[in-house]
């Protein structure tokens, strides 16, 4: 046999083999079939609105798409995500075109609405899952999900119309539910909601400050004639009454809680220099002011110093010590109830210096705190502020919370912290601001736990784990203008509409983690970092731009889930000195840069990953390379990286030559 | 038949000329080692990926693989006289031309399909990490799309060689060889589409001007037949059934007046 | 006009019958006349020589018969039924040099159709020690014998010879000349184009003398030399040819052999 014949048949064997590519019908969607849903990656509604949705055992609808370019399965929670992760250009570009959808099939389970509109099934029945395309849509009803109107799916079209004839709602079927949803602008806003929302704290300051003006009903003291002086200094106009009460303890009252239990509504109780026995209860709105640090409370080591039950109290001018060491409440049984029921009896009721449950506008000033435990729990209280107070934790992991709101949304601003576990740990405490503070010392600065809407502004934070941690997932937080360094991690972020902006992280292991999916991140300051950015998001639809990354061992780091590309509007980041020239002046290099790429990270130190960065090869890369980013490995790209910082004077105060 | 029988013989002996050829055979191993960097260089764990990996250096390099490995066929032994010696034989012209292009189409395909291989192998042995906790599905990615790339990369080397043995067949001597040999690769990557890139200044350009470039027409088949049904954004059009024609066009046409031109 | 005509086998012995038939031919390059009006027949079993001065149109009168060139007017026929009918040797034979001789050999008997027996053809022209050697490692007198057995390839019954002769050493030389004298022997036409006039003297049946575009003389070297009134040939070509004097036969060539 001729050698030619014989390559000839290999060679048309192998040509046959690919022609058999042509036959294959590629990625119809048709085999893919619904999985569990914890088996997806979920994004959608918050996960504190999954989380009461669930626990009230109300359905939140939801939906799971197999994307073209993406090999995990996206679950959303919620038809309105559903809809923008389907439609969202967004989304399209970085995992391709969905090859499949599928969403709950309510028919058959015969569902009803709460009175206030949430959807409740019978025997808690699990929905099944029906193609998206075939579901019909119930909408313009009254049902809600925690989070909003919802539209409702059915797979069987008879059983949609009897639901929306039953409540006054209308069919549509998966085009008409898009045409709806994209009636609606989705504006993407990379500004942060800082004034609104700084603006709301002032405000909750100004009236927590209202308790400061209460007129003095009692002088409290060890020393009569020290407190006799005190009370005849107070100014008739100051004074409840002719004149406040001169109470001496141990003669006039047993005890402290004793004489404040006599104090009227409304009223000041000033508490003179010395050391008070102090495991108190405040019932009433009273405003308890010390001196300074010379007026101690000490709870003597055991249980909680004082419990405010009562709103607008107000605490100020104190030193409190003496807090029991008890970090979490006893669980009385274990019911099996959820995790955050078990965080809320136990973390919310370990010992404290201060614990305020129903305290509305109540107010903590200029206190300082010595606490093996906590420093201040807000449990139900909205609108409390805590200011100009110092927290002193215990040294290592063995102290606890510095504030801790839960369920209370509270103003923590000017305050320092030093010790103990968390500076501010937020449970479920939307809308709550964190700002001027500063933290050293201790596990996290910031932890927030299904907290969304919150603003943690202009702190800085030293020596921590990590600065600013937003776990679990929430979204519309706003971390803006903080100052982390000689830190593990910098900030680190989950959840999705969110902002981290204008901060300077430096010095840390790693700077920033972004573990968020439809965020902005711009003109943060990352400097001297071992790793600049990390990347950790499995849903990398944000939008980074407008930072100046230099001078970190590793710029970025890549995530586990896919390429991404950082750039908005033809902006990208601040690199230092990348490969590529800007030709039209416009401060943006026409040429993307790689910062998880070897070459490209090494171009501004080896000669060689310089000329190979300016290679015709590297240049044909750049081409496709950015396309089918959901199919790619991890990586980083940014298509449009700045020739200049954004911020020129943070990168000099760090000496890092801007050239 | 006897013709298919002195083809086959014809083939055999440009199949072995090029593999006993020392520089042809470097610069196969430079193709299918480039070609494979390439596919390992990129690392990605997707088809798809890879193809868009591929497909601006392939298109360049396989017009000059295909006239490294054809360019001499029929201008060598013109211009050692053989070719006068082959023509007192009873063949036909014609289907010596064949032969010579089908012996060295062989060794072109073997060196392209050879190299996908090399470059398709990063693929199934990429270890991207699995999130063993998510549940993962087949994509729009798949093997297909690369074997259809393949396919359609098949065809295009075909056409290069098909032009190249035009080219062999046209010229009289090593010099106007090369020079045309070195225009005909120049023509295809750059000139062609240059052409083509100046013709598309109004906004309704017939499709059929792709027709014009083989490289477009190759270009514009892969993007339909491998990048468009994942999802990638493509202009819809007749580019797959265009494609094919134009490139068979052009290897027809090239063989045709190949023929012609050697055997005068 | 011009006519190529394939012989009929005619009732008559290989001797009589005329293999190769020119009648009447001419050719020019670009303009310029190269034949005028040759015509001649060389009968099988024939060694024909064509000699003649360097530029006198040898090459272009054995093109012709080998059917490289049509004639711009006149015809060529050849003897000859389905196969290969003439044998041809260039001036310059080359193979390509990645293959053996051997190889070489039998990718032109694969032109031909039959299996060739390469061995055979091999032994004829002497070339069997170096069957599996690479062509480019032949001597220039190898690579014309090499010529030689691809022209005996496919058992034509005209061999059109182009100085089948130069290059090749005495040894050489003399087995060429009992190869072609076998050829003439088994029936075969062989024209051969020469300056070897000691080749011409010791194989040649016939003479044709080409000057300047054209035949001046035909027939056995007795004839031409009685023409002539010569005793040697190379003073009958003197005699015959166009300007007398010098015809540009190299003095070397007197000497019979090269080296």
């Amino acid at each position: 046999m001729r050698t030619v014949t014989l390559a000839g048949a290999v060679v048309l064997l192998a040509l046959l083999v690919a022609g058999s590519g042509l036959v294959v019908d590629t990625g119809d969607g048709e085999q893919l079939s619904p999985v569990a849903f914890d088996r997806t990656l979920t994004t959608g509604l918050t996960g504190v609105d999954v989380e009461q949705a669930r626990e009230a055992g109300y359905v939140v609808p939801r939906g799971q798409v197999f994307y073209s370019q993406y090999e995990y399965v996206v679950g959303y929670y919620g038809t309105d995500a559903l809809v923008t992760g389907v439609s969202h250009p967004r989304h399209r570009a970085q995992f391709g075109r969905p090859l499949a959808v599928f969403v709950n099939d309510l028919a058959g389970t015969d569902p009803a609405l709460t009175d206030e509109g949430y959807v409740t099934l019978p025997d808690a029945a699990a929905p099944g899952w029906t193609r998206a395309e075939d579901a019909w849509f119930v909408v313009g009803t009254p049902a809600r999900t925690p989070a909003g109107p919802t539209a409702l799916p059915f797979g069987d079209r008879a059983a949609a119309r009897a639901f929306a004839a039953a409540h006054d709602g209308s069919v549509v079927d998966w085009e008409g539910l898009r045409e709806r949803r994209a009636d609606r602008t989705d504006a993407v806003d990379h500004e942060p909601p800082v004034a609104e929302r700084q603006r709301w704290a002032d405000r909750t300051v100004e009236r927590a400050h209202g308790t400061l003006d209460r007129p003095v009903s009692m002088v409290v003291g060890t020393d009569r004639p020290a407190v006799e002086t005190a009370a005849g200094r107070v100014s008739p106009e100051d004074a409840a009454g002719d004149a406040p009460a001169a109470v001496v303890l141990g003669e006039d009252a047993p005890t402290l809680a004793a004489a404040v239990d006599r104090a009227p509504a409304n009223t000041t109780v000033r508490l003179l220099a010395g050391r008070y026995d102090a495991n108190l209860s405040v019932g009433r709105p009273l405003t308890l002011a010390g001196t300074g640090t010379d007026t101690v409370l000490d709870g003597g080591g055991d249980g909680t110093v004082v419990t405010v039950s009562s709103p607008a109290v107000a605490l100020t001018d104190l030193r409190i010590v003496g807090v029991g060491d008890a970090n979490a409440g006893q669980l009385e049984s274990d019911d099996g109830s959820a995790w955050d029921r078990r965080i809320r009896l136990t973390y919310g009721y370990g010992d404290a210096a201060v614990r305020l449950h129903d305290a509305d506008r109540s107010l903590v000033e200029n206190v300082r705190i010595d606490t093996p435990s906590n420093g201040v729990v807000a449990l139900d209280s909205d609108g409390v502020v805590v200011r100009e107070t110092q927290v002193t934790g215990t040294d290592g992991l063995s102290g606890f919370m510095s504030v801790l709101p839960m369920y209370s949304r509270m103003v923590v601003e000017d305050s320092r912290f030093d010790g103990g576990r968390d500076a501010v740990y937020a449970h479920y405490a939307d809308g709550t601001v964190v700002r001027d503070n500063h933290v050293e010392d201790l596990r996290f600065g910031f932890h927030d736990m299904y907290t969304s809407d919150t603003l943690v502004v202009n702190n800085t934070v030293r020596d921590v784990n990590t600065g600013i941690y937003v776990m679990t997932r929430p979204a519309g937080n706003a971390v803006v203008g903080n100052d982390v360094r000689n830190s593990s991690v910098g900030i680190s972020t989950a959840g999705t509409a969110s902002y981290v902006t204008g901060n300077v992280v430096a010095n840390n292991e790693v700077g920033l983690s972004i573990g968020t999916a439809r965020s902005t991140y711009r003109g943060n300051t990352v400097v001297d970092n071992g790793v600049g950015v990390r990347s950790t998001t499995m849903l990398p639809t944000n939008d980074v731009f407008e930072n100046d990354v230099v001078g970190n061992d590793r710029p970025v780091s890549p995530g586990t889930a896919t390429l991404e590309s950082w750039a908005v509007d033809g902006r990208g980041n601040y690199w230092g000195a990348v490969p590529g020239v800007d030709r039209d002046g416009d401060g943006v290099v026409e040429r993307a840069y790689r910062p998880t790429d070897p070459v490209d990270r090494n171009a501004r130190r080896s000669p060689v990953a310089n000329a190979l960065a300016y290679s015709p090869a590297a240049r044909m890369f750049d081409q496709f390379q950015q396309a089918a980013p959901g199919l790619r490995r991890p990586s980083v790209v940014d298509p449009a990286p700045l020739t200049d910082p954004v911020h020129p004077n943070r990168l000099e105060t760090h000496n890092v030559s801007v050239s | 038949m006897s013709e298919l029988r002195y083809v086959a013989d014809v083939a055999e002996r440009e199949f072995r000329t090029v593999l006993r050829t020392p520089t042809l055979l470097a610069v196969g191993l430079g193709y299918v080692v480039l070609v494979g960097g390439i596919g390992w260089l990129g690392g990605t764990g997707a088809y798809l990926a890879l193809v868009l990996d591929l497909l601006t250096p392939v298109e360049l390099l396989v017009p000059v693989l295909s006239f490294a490995v054809g360019y001499r066929a029929l201008l060598g032994d013109r211009e050692s006289g053989e070719l006068e010696t082959i023509r007192t034989y009873p063949i036909a012209g014609h289907w010596y031309v064949v032969g010579v292009y089908l012996g060295r189409a062989v060794v072109v395909l073997g060196l392209v399909l050879l190299s996908f291989v090399l470059a398709g192998s990063v693929v199934p042995t990429s270890d991207t990490a699995q999130l063993s906790v998510v549940a993962s599905h087949p994509t729009a990615d798949s093997p297909a799309l690369y074997l259809r790339y393949a396919l359609a990369t098949a065809l295009f080397a075909l056409v290069a060689l098909a032009i190249a043995t035009l080219v062999s067949a046209a010229a009289r001597s090593t010099r106007g060889g090369l020079a045309l040999a070195t225009g005909g690769v120049v023509a295809l990557v750059v000139g062609l589409d240059s052409a083509l890139l100046g013709s598309v200044s109004g906004e309704h350009v017939p499709t059929a001007v792709l027709a014009l470039s083989p490289n477009s027409a190759y270009r514009s088949l892969v993007l339909e037949l491998s990048v468009a049904p994942t999802g990638v954004a493509v202009p819809e059009g007749p580019t797959a059934l265009l494609g094919t024609a134009a490139l068979l066009a052009w290897l027809a046409a090239s063989l045709a007046l190949a023929t012609r031109l050697a055997w005068r | 006009m011009s006519t190529r005509q394939t012989g009929r086998a005619e009732e008559q012995p290989a001797e009589q019958r005329p293999a190769v038939e020119v009648t009447d031919v001419s050719h020019s390059f670009d303009g310029l006349d190269v034949l005028g009006d040759v015509s001649f027949t060389v009968p099988g079993g024939t060694v024909a020589c064509v000699v003649g001065p360097n530029g006198s149109g040898k090459t272009t009168l054995l093109r012709l018969v080998a059917d490289l060139l049509e004639p711009d007017a006149g015809s060529v026929t050849v003897a000859g039924d389905g196969g290969r009918r003439v044998g041809y040797l260039a001036q310059q034979p080359a193979f390509r040099r990645q293959f053996t001789v051997a190889e070489t050999v039998g990718f032109y008997g694969s032109l031909v159709g039959d299996a060739t027996d390469v061995d055979a053809v091999l032994d004829r022209v002497g070339l069997s020690a170096v069957a599996d050697r690479r062509v480019d490692a032949l001597s220039g007198g190898m690579r014309r014998l090499l010529g030689l057995a691809q022209a005996m390839v496919g058992d034509p019954s005209v061999f059109v010879l182009d100085e089948p002769a130069t290059g090749l050493d005495p040894t050489m030389a003399r087995h060429l000349r009992e190869v072609i004298g076998a050829l003439a022997a088994d029936g075969d036409a062989v024209l051969l184009s020469t300056h070897d006039l000691h080749t011409v003297d010791r194989i040649a049946d016939m003479v044709l003398l080409v000057d300047r575009g054209e035949l001046v003389a035909a027939g056995p070297p007795a004839e031409l030399l009685a023409e002539a009134g010569a005793t040697t040939l190379d003073d009958a070509i003197e005699t015959l040819g166009h300007g007398g004097g010098t015809v540009g036969v190299s003095p070397g060539l007197h000497g019979g052999d090269r080296a």
